[in-house]
């Protein structure tokens, strides 16, 4: 399938990014150029192995215990913006 | 007062014993770092934030357990440059990202930890590529890296802040991260040692993702001896880490450097003379002489799946950090636009990422987005395809090989607009590191030259799961045999 | 044109764990907002998830309570969408592999909603049929903050303390089922998960949360209709008057030909003007969750360390405690339903039984006296321990006290939690069984009756009911009635 700037466009708003025409038109370029790589090789079936892991049979789990992180200030100091405890960010339009 | 140069320049071996000796305090050390970083930095652009008070700090209560005899820990008084994109309580920790430029971690990552449980100083945190994005330290938002080698060139990446600050002779010791190569094309770039571990030999935690999947943390250094005894305290299991390991590797790296290389066999894929710089090949064909000349067995083999491994790394790397970065969205912490009175709270969000966020970023984002969507699924099945299939040409070389020998860049450092824009052409300059991470194997980068023009040429041995022992005993000889390390020590044009 | 009402329900279970799915924070409800987060919990950089064992544990066990296949393997994926409610930018969920597939729940219907499908229960309940849910799914995920939106400010507050918490989802297949039987089915499943202390299932504290879906098709079409569904659902009664409505809604537009109006959309329910509304999507815009979770490994049940959680025996479940209840109590169906109903109150009847009580009686005790008084009153907990009840209920039957006194007792144990035989002691209710003391009463009582004794030797059997009364009034309700009785009939049979 061929990516154009239409399709980045709807991309860019999926991923919350603003995209002037002319990039739009420059990934989709590049992206084409990339995927086409790929287009030779067959597609794995879903439920891959998971490459990710080295150690089979290994689980590490977390044993079901409460440790409380105890440096609450830290924990804040880069909120922007606090009140009553609360995180406060701008109004969200409530679901109705 | 300690001579000029020094210990500016020394490895982690060579303070260990001045302390021993007492030829000067850790405070002494600490201090005329600082006054290195402060004064030479500059046109180099290595570090980001400098961390003069509690540097100092640290370093005073050190002098203080010495004075009373103490053990000061297997890194006591080594000051450590720390990639931007590790957590550091109370340090800011930027990843060279507006979006982070003001981030203060409310924690240490767990290898911040363990260095300093292990007497380490944090000296400063390191420029990078925004977001480790990147293979020439050319995408910080707040300044470019120079090459210590050559200001002309670029440092690469994307730990090239943490490359820059070994080859200036600033610290003995960095830590970088490596999702496609960035600690070792840079090491390679600079002419020191870089060490990718196994994947899950380090703990992830603290390091900023880029594609956890890939991420790896590892230690930068001038010796291979150094990188040894720094891998020895970073390697093992971090129950906050799900995919970190128990390492069952030998764990006294340093002392087993001596036990030789003869009997080994390393393979050497031929696809890395191909489209290779041509000096670059050159001295992996010395490198494999000085190893058959070592007693090791050194044959040339096939591995054609290593050239579909950047466009497989572009997809799985770029998904990953599509939503990996989705919690960036500057409400809560972080960029916030100017355009702060907008109350449209989806187009705040767009704007912070927008601006937050630069190219390099904001074009791997759309990437990942791109084939994570449901119509697009196959690229990303299909870059996992090849994901298999270079782990299983791995485990068949590694029946055959106990090593694999590659150069690391197949290009010499370039200049900052060379290489630059297209995505793809900088994936492809990481075609012998990529595998690494794909396959989890462990993976490191040591000086195996010089160009004509004077530029560091780095080699990359790569090894099995769990191999990092015969990885830097192999580093070692080669290392050693080259003499390479005398050179990588110091560089020119500091006497202002 | 005869419809088929299809209903799909996805619910949502917090699990009874002590601390978050992904990190060490505490689970407490009602703590100050923001004080159980921590850097993984908040999203903040470099944060990296770690999966509590206690809440694969409890997974299993509901997938197992509920008939399902368990996926030895399975995996944890990222489902992303921008919402400051959401810390990391995406929800840790099971999308592809789920831990449990395949299951199904059986639930009694009255016959009148009995289909082809279900099978009658004969002449055990000759008005009862069984009808099998099935589940497609139920599997692992990470609960959201919550926002607050104050009036007139412009700001919404956001409170991670719920960020984090872990959930089952439990998603069943759509069946052609009436609304009411969608609610027993609910009603059953919140059963087991109490049952098998899975879940705590306080709905108002939103332990659990359901939503719905709804489509119509004609009857014998094989193709599903436009499926709505539909959110803010805070009670099982709420969720049935929802169903109801939105069948209506969507039955209206079929029948007035206008099934395009059907649209597949997300509605909210108005509890206030008893409608669903259509919802303005939370965010359609997904990346999607095609990448697996890369910093959790695959969930892989042939670990040594995890093979024990699914040879766990299992609780006693609802419906077996019934039968049990029956058979081995005497219990009548609708005895032991109520009882077993909740885990709660079944375990209480036992207690009360094994401490002494004659089993027919403690259910006539509970379903009688004390539900009534449990439902009047705010508490959680039974307040009357069960060994108390037991001894009221033998004092009793043992013609310590009457009947009416022991009513009395409860309800000030109920109050003060006092020991029944102190409060007897305290109010004189003991029963007067001294054949002396209850002559004198009666003596007394006939001196002053001398007309209704009088009828009563004339014929009248109403007087005797009249004395009767008089006595037991005299005697303040403690006077045994039967021996009373004795003694009036043996004096008017002499006068």
């Amino acid at each position: 399938m061929d990516i154009d700037q239409k399709t980045m466009k709807h991309i860019a708003d999926l991923a919350k990014l603003m995209l002037t025409n002319q990039e739009a038109s420059q990934l989709a370029e590049e992206f084409n150029h990339i995927l086409s790589e790929l287009k030779g090789i067959q597609a794995e079936q879903a439920n891959q192995p998971d490459t990710s892991r080295i150690q089979p049979n290994m689980q590490y789990l977390r044993k079901d215990e409460i440790k409380p992180f105890t440096d609450r200030k830290a924990l804040f100091q880069n909120t922007r913006l606090e009140q009553d405890g609360h995180i406060a960010v701008p109004r969200i339009p409530e679901l109705e | 007062m300690i001579d000029k140069g020094k210990p500016r320049g020394m490895t982690i071996a060579e303070l260990q014993k001045g302390y021993q000796d007492k030829c000067f305090s850790v405070k002494e050390v600490i201090q005329s770092c600082l006054q290195h970083i402060n004064n030479l930095d500059n046109p180099i652009g290595a570090f980001i934030t400098v961390c003069n008070e509690t540097a100092l700090e640290a370093a005073e209560k050190l002098d203080e357990g010495l004075g009373r005899g103490e053990d000061i820990g297997p890194l006591g008084g080594i000051p450590v440059a720390v990639k931007d994109n590790i957590c550091t309580r109370n340090i800011r920790t930027t990843c060279a990202s507006r979006m982070l430029e003001h981030f203060v971690p409310p924690y240490d990552a767990t290898v911040i930890k363990l260095l300093k449980n292990a007497g380490a100083i944090v000296i400063g945190k390191t420029n990078m590529d925004e977001f480790a994005m990147g293979a020439a330290s050319c995408t910080s938002a707040f300044k470019k890296i120079r090459n210590p080698w050559d200001f002309s060139k670029v440092p690469g990446g994307s730990s090239g802040g943490s490359a820059a600050a070994l080859a200036a002779g600033f610290v003995p010791l960095a830590l970088g991260s490596d999702t496609g190569g960035s600690i070792r094309q840079s090491a390679s770039f600079c002419g020191v040692v870089g060490l990718k571990p196994t994947y899950g030999a380090v703990s992830r935690f603290g390091l900023v993702a880029f594609a956890s999947s890939l991420d790896q943390i590892g230690p930068m250094t001038r010796t291979v001896e150094d990188c040894a005894l720094a891998f020895s305290i970073l390697k093992g299991r971090d129950p906050l880490d799900a995919t970190s390991v128990e390492y069952d590797g030998v764990f006294d790296y340093a002392n087993a450097l001596d036990s030789g290389v003869k009997g080994l066999k390393i393979g050497i894929p031929g696809q890395c003379l191909e489209q290779v710089d041509e000096e670059i090949a050159e001295s992996l064909l010395k490198a494999g002489r000085v190893y058959q000349e070592s007693g090791v067995q050194v044959e040339w083999f096939s591995l054609p799946e290593m050239d579909l491994c950047p466009a497989a790394y572009l997809v799985i790397s770029s998904a990953e950090a599509a939503t990996g970065l989705a919690k960036y969205d500057g409400i809560r912490y972080g960029y916030c636009t100017e355009a702060a009175n907008n109350p449209d709270l989806d187009g705040m969000i767009r704007r912070n990422r927008s601006e937050g966020f630069g190219e390099e970023v904001r074009r791997r984002i759309m990437l990942g987005t791109y084939v994570q969507r449901e119509e697009c699924s196959s690229y990303y099945q299909r870059a996992v395809s090849i994901r298999n299939k270079i782990k299983n040409a791995i485990e068949q070389a590694f029946k055959r090989f106990d090593l694999i020998l590659t150069p690391t860049s197949p290009v010499l450092p370039f200049e900052p607009g060379d290489n630059k824009g297209y995505l793809y052409n900088e994936a492809r300059l990481g075609r012998f590191t990529v595998m690494a991470n794909l396959t989890g194997i462990p993976a490191l980068s040591l000086p195996g030259g010089f160009s004509r023009a004077g530029l560091p040429i780095g080699l990359q041995l790569a090894g099995d799961y769990f191999s990092e022992d015969r990885l830097l005993r192999a580093a070692y000889c080669l290392e050693q045999r080259l003499g390479l390390f005398m050179q990588t020590a110091c560089v020119e044009g500091d006497e202002a | 044109m005869i419809f088929e009402t299809i209903i799909g329900l996805e619910i949502h279970v917090e699990l009874k764990t002590s601390s978050k799915m992904f990190c060490a924070c505490s689970t407490q409800f009602g703590a100050r907002p923001n004080t159980n987060t921590c850097p993984v919990c908040m999203g903040m950089p470099g944060g990296l998830p770690t999966l509590n064992q206690e809440a694969v544990r409890l997974a299993l066990r509901a997938g197992r309570a509920l008939n399902c296949e368990i996926n030895r393997v399975s995996r944890f994926n990222r489902k992303n969408y921008f919402y400051p409610d959401l810390p990391k930018g995406y929800q840790i969920t099971q999308s592809e592999l789920p831990l449990c597939e395949n299951g199904y729940l059986d639930i009694e219907l009255d016959e009148s909603e009995k289909t082809e499908t279900e099978t009658t229960l004969g002449k055990d309940a000759p008005s009862r049929c069984i009808k099998r849910i099935r589940i497609a799914r139920i599997h692992l995920e990470e609960d959201a903050g919550k926002l607050i939106h104050p009036e007139n400010q412009p700001v919404t507050l956001v409170d991670y303390n719920r960020a984090g918490i872990p959930l089952i989802e439990i998603v069943t297949c759509p069946e052609a089922i009436s609304p009411k039987a969608a609610v027993e089915f609910l009603k059953e499943l919140k059963s087991i998960m109490e049952y098998t202390e899975v879940s705590d299932c306080r709905m108002e504290q939103g332990s659990l949360r359901c939503d719905v879906n709804v489509s119509i098709r004609k009857k014998g079409d094989e193709k599903l209709g436009t499926k709505v569904e539909i959110k803010n659902l805070n009670s099982f009664k709420e969720i049935q008057k929802a169903l109801e409505w939105e069948q209506l809604r969507q039955q209206k537009l079929l029948r007035t030909s206008l099934p395009e109006q059907i649209i597949p959309e997300t509605r909210r329910w108005d509890d206030i003007r008893g409608i669903t509304v259509p919802m303005r999507a939370k965010d359609g815009a997904r990346l999607g969750c095609i990448a697996p979770e890369p910093d959790l490994p695959l969930l892989d049940l042939n670990d040594s360390s995890m093979l024990h959680f699914l040879e766990e025996s299992l609780p006693e479940l609802g419906a077996q405690k019934r039968n049990r209840f029956v058979s081995r109590y005497g219990l009548s169906r609708y005895e032991a339903d109520i009882l077993t109903k909740s885990k709660q109150l079944a375990d209480y009847y036992e207690d009360v039984v094994n401490n002494g009580a004659h089993p027919k009686e403690a259910a006539n005790w509970i379903l009688v006296e004390l539900l009534r008084l449990w439902r009047m009153s705010e508490h959680r907990e039974i307040p009357v321990a069960g060994q108390s009840l037991a001894e009221l209920i033998m004092l009793v039957d043992e013609g310590e006290i009457s009947r009416n006194a022991g009513k009395t007792v409860l309800s000030e144990m109920y109050e003060t939690g006092k020991d029944p035989r102190d409060i007897i002691n305290q109010k004189g209710l003991a029963q007067i069984n001294s054949e002396n003391e209850i002559k004198k009463i009666v003596e007394a009582v006939l001196d002053q009756n001398k007309n209704a004794a009088a009828d009563y030797k004339k014929g009248s059997t109403k007087a005797a009911g009249y004395l009767m009364g008089q006595i037991m009034k005299a005697g303040e309700g403690r006077v045994n009635p039967n021996i009373a009785r004795e003694i009036l009939e043996d004096r008017l049979n002499k006068l």
